[in-house]
């Protein structure tokens, strides 16, 4: 059998302390698979410098110096974890790609378990799910992001959005399609579910060392009501829709508002006491219920706009051939030991 | 064929370079060199089919070079390079098309002794311009140590030029360029590659025939880099860390899907695409970052590529139209 390969991508912000460390069990994870029957390969890492605000461009340096299957993009700014996730994902090539975090959140070791339970259930995407615990130790910080996720995903009518994470596994045709066609403004993860509906979750202890050592994280609480819209906007072609049914609603309203004026007019004329009053309801409610028709038909075009500039696919065609074959070294992967780098920081 | 020699105003030391084909990757050569103080000085169609009339147009460009030489009081020539960017067989030509090429080649690199030792240059550089796809084929994750392997006639023909080149004589230093999946602006009378026809056909609204799948990997590489990059060691006052074997390539791969979208934003119209089922050409070739040159290659954005192709292209159908 053609060995499988696997693509890492990790974007980096604040990685100074921690990627030596992540570099070091990444290593121990490739020679396990190496060693192992599995026909399975880490065939790449690519470290994705977003904007990086300490020393974690010296610090890949010296990484690329030590392993030719190290790679390092290097963005122009600050663009933010989903955006520098995928442009990690479009340098890719590996059957597999999966991201994760810079710090250790997210321990390498585990992606073996991930490939095992995706070829096992043929499914196109793993998503690691918190075991229980507490990921970041703050009720604030990790009951917030829940919240968030358990709201659009009512909204949006996507059950998949609470089991979002950036700890990921994609099949590699779908990673990069998906990122092909996001934009600054797309929520990856939504992006990842046009193309798929074939995911999975898997239950692993991920716990945030640095924010509870340090109480330092890339996300403020600006940046997670950001994060927060730009989900819904992704996925919101329904809220649009919620807009041009109002629309309609409110026009159907002003009809029948229309009807009751006239009729209340023609008989029983005195209880309208006031003159003009209903042919001045009359051509408000008339032409209310114009307005609203016309915006409903503009929102209804806006949401078929929309759909087709952010990239939506008509179709997309996958090849999951290989997931039959991979799935007889379904237990070697699940048993394979990697030893874990102990999360201290250089 | 082209011969380029720096110009006399120029004050870099006086270098001949012959580049033999002027197609998508020796047109872009050529127009960098003429960027960097290096002028055309002789142009000639050659004979390839007649191996007689081949050896007169070569024996005529050196004749020619020395009368220069002798009547014109031109410095000393410092080194006398060939970029071999010549040949019309691909990926689908026949085993008979590769062989009759690779003889066209034989034939210049038997002639090429004699031309240096009448032009008496202290260096003598041959660059050949390889295929990346032809030789990697079906190979994923390329580096610096892999192996090359190729499937097919294009691919042997290339792998028996770039072992031909030991045939030179000692002292001749040579240097294989092996290109990834190239594309560049749009010339009339040049084979396009995928990009390029993508983005005539979909400003023409028709279809383009794709053999292999759209999540199909290659690695895309601008024709205006590699001619650059070209550029920069065929006027470098050394070759001494002239890698004789190099990957141009960006380690950037993209799937045909991602090029559709691409070309599609740029040109702000519809790809029509049909695939059409083909082994072989459906299997990824892809490279990684450590089978890159380390020196003077700078690949630039695929995107901005594009985008600058489209936007040239729909200049010349402007200009076309007006005229």
């Amino acid at each position: 059998m053609t060995h499988v390969s696997i693509s890492a991508v990790v974007p980096v912000y604040r990685g100074e302390k921690t990627l030596a460390n992540l570099f070091d069990e990444l290593v121990r994870l490739k020679a396990s698979l190496a060693a192992s029957p599995a026909p399975v390969e880490l065939m790449e890492v690519i470290f994705v410098d977003d904007g990086s605000v300490d020393q974690s461009a010296d610090v890949l340096r010296d990484l690329v110096e030590r392993a030719p299957w190290i790679h390092v993009v290097t963005l122009s700014k600050n663009f933010g974890q989903h955006p520098a996730t995928v442009a990690g994902i479009l340098h890719s090539s590996g059957d597999w790609v999966v991201s994760l975090d810079e710090d250790l959140q997210h321990r390498p070791a585990d992606i073996p378990k991930m490939l095992s339970l995706a070829v096992r259930q043929t499914a196109d995407i793993v998503y690691a799910q918190p075991a229980g615990n507490s990921v970041h130790a703050s009720r604030f910080r990790d009951g917030s992001s829940r919240l968030i996720k358990k709201i659009v995903s009512a909204i949006s009518g996507n059950p998949n959005v609470t089991r979002f994470n950036s700890f990921r596994l994609m099949r590699g045709s779908i990673a990069r399609a998906a990122a092909a066609i996001a934009s600054h403004d797309t929520y990856f993860d939504i992006a990842l579910g046009w193309f798929t509906n074939r995911i999975e979750s898997i239950s692993l202890a991920l716990t945030d060392h640095r924010f509870q050592e340090q109480k330092q994280s890339g996300y403020n609480l600006y940046r997670l009501i950001s994060h927060a819209r730009r989900l819904l906007v992704t996925s919101n072609i329904k809220s649009l829709r919620i807009g041009a049914i109002l629309g309609v609603l409110a026009a159907m309203a002003s009809l029948v508002g229309l009807l009751a004026v006239f009729v209340l007019k023609f008989v029983d004329p005195a209880a309208i006491d006031v003159r003009g009053w209903a042919s001045l309801m009359s051509v408000v409610l008339f032409v209310f219920g114009i307005l609203s028709i016309q915006s409903g038909v503009l929102i209804e075009y806006l949401s078929i706009v929309l759909l087709r500039v952010q990239g939506k696919p008509a179709y997309f065609v996958v090849d999951r051939s290989a997931d039959v074959a991979l799935a007889d070294h379904a237990e070697t992967l699940d048993t394979l030991a990697v030893e874990r780098v102990p999360v201290t920081s250089h | 064929m082209y011969v380029y020699e720096t110009s006399r105003s120029s004050d870099q030391p006086r270098q001949i370079t012959l580049l033999f084909g002027y197609g998508l990757i020796g047109s872009a050569v050529g127009r960098s060199l003429a960027c960097h103080d290096q002028q055309t000085i002789q142009s000639r169609r050659l004979q390839w089919s007649d191996p007689d009339l081949l050896e007169q147009d070569l024996e005529s460009v050196a004749t020619e070079l020395q009368r220069r030489e002798r009547h014109e009081g031109l410095p000393e020539l410092e080194r006398l390079s060939i970029v071999w960017t010549a040949g019309g067989c691909g990926f689908q030509s026949t085993t008979e098309e590769t062989e009759r090429e690779l003889i066209s080649f034989e034939r210049v690199l038997n002639a090429l002794p004699r031309l240096v030792e009448n032009l008496a240059a202290d260096h003598a550089v041959f660059h050949l311009v390889s295929s990346a796809g032809a030789l990697f084929e079906g190979q994923r994750h390329v580096t610096n140590i892999s192996q090359p392997a190729p499937h097919r006639p294009y691919g042997h023909l290339k792998w028996a030029q770039e072992q031909r080149l030991a045939r030179l004589p000692a002292g001749w230093r040579t240097a294989v360029h092996r290109v990834a999946t190239a594309y560049g602006l749009i010339t009339p009378h040049h084979r396009a590659g995928l990009i390029t026809t993508l983005v005539r056909n979909a400003l023409h609204h028709r279809t383009t025939q794709i053999y292999g799948r759209p999540t199909t990997l290659r690695d895309f590489v601008c024709v205006d880099d590699i001619g650059a990059y070209l550029t920069a060691w065929l006027t470098s006052s050394s070759v001494a860390d002239l890698p004789s074997e190099a990957v141009l390539a960006t380690a950037r791969p993209a799937a045909i899907y991602e090029i559709q979208h691409l070309v599609s934003a740029a040109v702000q119209q519809p790809v029509p695409l049909q695939y059409i089922p083909s082994r072989g050409n459906d299997q990824d070739i892809t490279f990684l970052p450590a089978a890159l040159p380390t020196k003077r290659w700078a690949p630039t954005n695929l995107q901005a590529n594009i985008l600058r192709i489209a936007t040239r292209y729909r200049e010349s159908m402007r200009y076309a139209s007006t005229t």
